[in-house]
C-alpha cells in the first residue's frame, strides 16, 4: 500500500473547502435519496453543471457524498411508505416496511443507518487495501459468467419470496417481458412499442417499482380501510434499537458488508444484486426463515449494509480500470473525463492526491452521514403517525412527481397507474412483486450478456456450462429453484415418520 | 376457481406476448433471431408456467381472496387514470390539487375543508420543493 499517498490523501480530504463539499454532498444525497423518483445517479448527474468551475477533487468528493448519502436516504422511503427510491432499496422494503407496520420503524431506520455506516467503512478499508488485486480478478468475468450470475440472482429472489414458486417464476418472467419493451440496442429493432415514441427507451424501472409498491400499497390500503383491517400504526418499544435487535443485526451487517463490496466490484452487478444475495444468505442462515417478509430485522440489516458496501466496491473498477460498476459511477466516470482525467491504473500513479483524497473523504463522509441521520430517525418516525386515510393519497401524489421527473412523459403516468393496479392484483392473488421488479432491473443486462455469450460461442449454448464459474452459478440457481419443494418433501417425510412412530 | 382463472389469464397473456415476439423483425446483422430470442423464450416460459399453475389449480382451495374495495377502489383507480390524463393539460399545481382532493374524498370522506387544505398545501409545497428548489420539470398547464 502506498502509505505516503494515503496520508497525503487524508490531508486533501481534510482541507476545509473539501470538508464543506463533503457535507453538502452527503446532505444533498440524503435528501435526494428520500425524495421519490430521484435516485443517486440522477442526483450526481444534476451536480455536473455545478462541478464545472470546481477543483476536480472537490467535485468528486461532493459527488461521492451524494452517492452514498442517496444510497442511505433511499432506504427511508422504502421503510416508511413502501416506495423504494432506487433498485437497491427494493429488498429493504420487504422487511423494512413490515417492521414499520409492526410499530418498529425507528429500529428499521436506525439499523439501516448503522448498517450503512459499518458497511461503508468496511468497504473503504477494503477499497484502500485490495482495490488493485480485486480489479484484476473481476475483469476475468466474461458475458457467460455475468449471464449465469443474473440467472442465479433472479431465481434466488423468486425462490425466497415465499409462497408458490410457480407464481414467483411467473412474476419473474413478466418482469423480463417488461424489460424487453423498447428499441433493442444491439440490432436497433423496435420491440413492443406499438408506435409510441416514449416507449422506445423502454419502461423505466422506477415506473414499475413505484407503481407496484407505492400505488399498489395505496390501493390495498384503501381496501383495508374499507374492510376495517387497517389500524393506525402503534409504535412499540423504544424508538431506538433494543439490545436483542442489535445482536440479531451484527452478523447480517458484517456478512452484508463483504457480500456488498464483492458484488460492487463486479461491473454491472452492483448494489441490486448485492442486496439480493445478502437477503438470500440471511434467510438461509436464519433459524426462523418464516419471519422474513414479515418484519425480520436481519432482512433490513443485511441488504442495507450490502448496498452501501457495493457503493464502495463499485469505486474499484471505476478508479482502477475505468469501468463503471453502477449507473452512478458511470456518471462519475463521465465527470472525471470532463476534467480531462483518464480513469484506469495510471490514475493512481499520475493523480495520487485526487484518488486518495476521494477515497479518504469517504471515511469522513460516512461518519458525517451517520451523525446526520441518526437524530433524523426520531423525525422520520413521526411520518408513520399520519393517518393512512391522509398519507396514502399523498403517496400517490409523490409517486406522480417522482415518475414524471424521470422523462417528463405522461405515458409514464399511465403506466404508473397500470402497474399500481397490477401490484394490487398481485397482492390479492399471492404473486410476489419483488421478482418482477428485479427482473425489470436486470433483464436488459441479462439479455445483453446472453447474446454476447452466444455470439462468442457461435450460438452454442454449451458456453454457459463449460465455463466453471458460469456452471457454478447455474447449479446454484437450480439448487435454489429446487430447494423449496425438496425441503417441503423432506419435512413431510419427517412428519409421516413421526406419525408412524 | 380464482387460481384457475388466474392461470388462464397468465396463459392468455403469455400467448399474446409470444405471438408478438414471433413477429419481431429479423436482426439485420448476425443471427436473425438476435432480437427475438429472449422474448420468444420468455413468452414460451410464461405459457408453460401458466399451464403448471392451471394443473396445480385442481388441488387449490375453492375459496379465493376477500375483495373488499368495491366501489371506492374502482373510484380511486378511475381518479388515478384521470389525474394522469389531466397532469399535462391542467398543469401540476391544478391537476395535483384537484386529484388529491378527489382521492382524499374517497379515503377520508366527510372532511371537505381539511381535505382541501391538505390537497392545496401538498401541491404548493411539493411544487416549490421539486420545481423551484431542485429544478425538476413539472408541467405548467393552464399557467404556461
Amino acid at each position: 500500500m502506498p502509505i505516503d499517498a494515503i496520508l497525503q490523501g487524508f490531508a486533501v480530504a481534510l482541507e476545509p473547502m473539501n470538508l464543506l463539499y463533503m457535507l453538502i454532498g452527503v446532505v444533498l444525497g440524503t435528501l435526494i435519496g428520500v425524495l421519490p423518483g430521484i435516485g443517486p445517479s440522477t442526483g450526481v448527474a444534476l451536480l455536473i453543471p455545478l462541478a464545472y468551475g470546481m477543483e476536480p477533487v472537490s467535485a468528486l468528493i461532493m459527488m461521492a457524498g451524494v452517492y452514498y448519502g442517496a444510497m442511505y436516504g433511499g432506504s427511508t422511503t422504502s421503510i416508511l411508505i413502501n416506495a423504494p427510491g432506487e433498485a437497491a432499496s427494493v429488498i429493504t422494503s420487504l422487511d423494512g416496511y413490515q417492521m414499520a407496520r409492526n410499530g418498529r420503524p425507528g429500529a428499521a431506520l436506525a439499523i439501516s443507518a448503522i448498517g450503512s455506516f459499518i458497511a461503508g467503512t468496511i468497504g473503504i478499508v477494503l477499497l484502500t487495501m485490495l482495490s488493485e488485486t480485486i480489479a484484476e480478478q473481476a475483469v476475468k468475468f466474461g458475458p457467460p459468467e455475468y449471464f449465469s450470475l443474473m440467472i442465479f440472482a433472479l431465481v434466488a429472489v423468486a425462490s425466497l419470496s415465499g409462497g408458490s414458486l410457480v407464481k414467483a417464476l411467473i412474476s419473474l418472467a413478466a418482469g423480463i417481458a417488461v424489460a424487453t419493451v423498447g428499441i433493442e440496442l444491439q440490432s436497433g429493432i423496435d420491440r413492443f412499442t406499438f408506435g409510441i415514441t416514449p416507449l422506445e427507451d423502454g419502461v423505466d424501472f422506477l415506473v414499475v417499482v413505484v407503481g407496484l409498491f407505492a400505488v399498489g400499497e395505496a390501493l390495498s390500503g384503501l381496501e383495508e380501510i374499507a374492510l376495517g383491517l387497517r389500524d393506525r400504526i402503534q409504535l412499540k418499544g423504544p424508538v431506538w434499537l433494543t439490545m436483542a435487535e442489535w445482536k440479531r443485526s451484527i452478523g447480517p451487517i458484517l456478512r452484508g458488508s463483504g457480500i456488498g463490496f464483492l458484488s460492487g466490484v463486479l461491473p454491472g452487478a452492483g448494489a441490486t444484486v448485492a442486496s439480493i444475495l445478502s437477503y438470500t444468505t440471511e434467510k438461509r442462515l436464519s433459524k426462523e426463515p418464516e419471519k422474513f417478509g414479515k418484519g425480520a430485522i436481519e432482512g433490513v440489516a443485511g441488504p442495507e449494509s450490502a448496498n452501501n458496501g457495493a457503493a464502495m466496491g463499485a469505486m474499484v473498477p471505476m478508479l482502477t480500470l475505468g469501468i463503471p460498476g453502477s449507473n452512478t459511477t458511470a456518471v462519475m466516470l463521465g465527470a472525471l473525463m470532463m476534467f480531462g482525467l483518464q480513469p484506469g491504473p495510471l490514475l493512481f500513479k499520475n493523480q495520487p492526491d485526487l484518488v486518495w483524497g476521494l477515497i479518504n473523504s469517504m471515511y469522513l463522509g460516512n461518519v458525517i452521514l451517520v451523525i446526520l441521520n441518526i437524530p433524523m430517525v426520531r423525525f422520520f418516525v413521526k411520518l408513520v403517525d399520519i393517518p393512512a386515510q391522509v398519507l396514502l393519497p399523498l403517496v400517490i401524489g409523490f409517486s406522480f412527481i417522482g415518475v414524471y421527473s424521470i422523462n417528463g412523459s405522461a405515458i409514464d403516468l399511465y403506466m404508473l397507474a397500470g402497474f399500481g393496479l397490477l401490484g394490487y392484483l398481485m397482492r390479492k392473488l399471492d404473486f410476489p412483486t419483488a421478482p418482477l421488479v428485479m427482473a425489470v432491473v436486470l433483464g436488459n443486462m441479462m439479455e445483453e450478456t446472453m447474446r454476447q455469450s452466444l455470439a462468442i460461442s457461435q450460438w452454442n449454448p454449451a458456453i454457459f456450462v463449460t465455463r466453471p464459474a458460469s456452471l457454478i452459478f447455474l447449479l446454484m440457481a437450480v439448487g435454489f429453484a429446487a430447494a423449496p419443494s425438496l425441503i417441503a418433501r423432506w419435512r413431510q417425510r419427517q412428519m409421516e415418520k413421526g406419525a408412524s412412530a | 376457481m380464482v387460481q384457475r382463472n388466474t392461470a388462464l389469464a397468465v396463459i392468455a397473456a403469455g400467448a399474446v406476448y409470444l405471438i408478438g415476439a414471433l413477429w419481431i423483425q429479423d436482426a439485420p446483422t448476425g443471427n436473425p433471431w438476435g432480437a427475438r430470442l429472449m422474448p420468444v423464450l420468455v413468452g414460451a416460459i410464461l405459457v408453460l408456467l401458466g399451464a403448471v399453475l392451471l394443473w396445480q389449480s385442481r388441488r387449490a382451495a375453492a375459496s379465493g381472496p376477500v375483495w373488499g374495495g368495491g366501489r371506492p377502489l374502482a373510484m380511486v383507480v378511475g381518479i388515478v387514470f384521470l389525474y394522469a390524463m389531466l397532469f399535462e393539460p391542467l398543469g401540476y399545481l391544478v391537476a395535483t390539487a384537484a386529484g388529491l382532493l378527489a382521492l382524499l374524498a374517497v379515503y377520508n370522506p366527510g372532511r371537505l375543508l381539511f381535505n382541501a387544505a391538505v390537497a392545496v398545501a401538498f401541491s404548493g409545497f411539493s411544487y416549490v420543493l421539486f420545481h423551484t428548489l431542485l429544478g425538476v420539470y413539472l408541467p405548467k398547464g393552464i399557467f404556461g
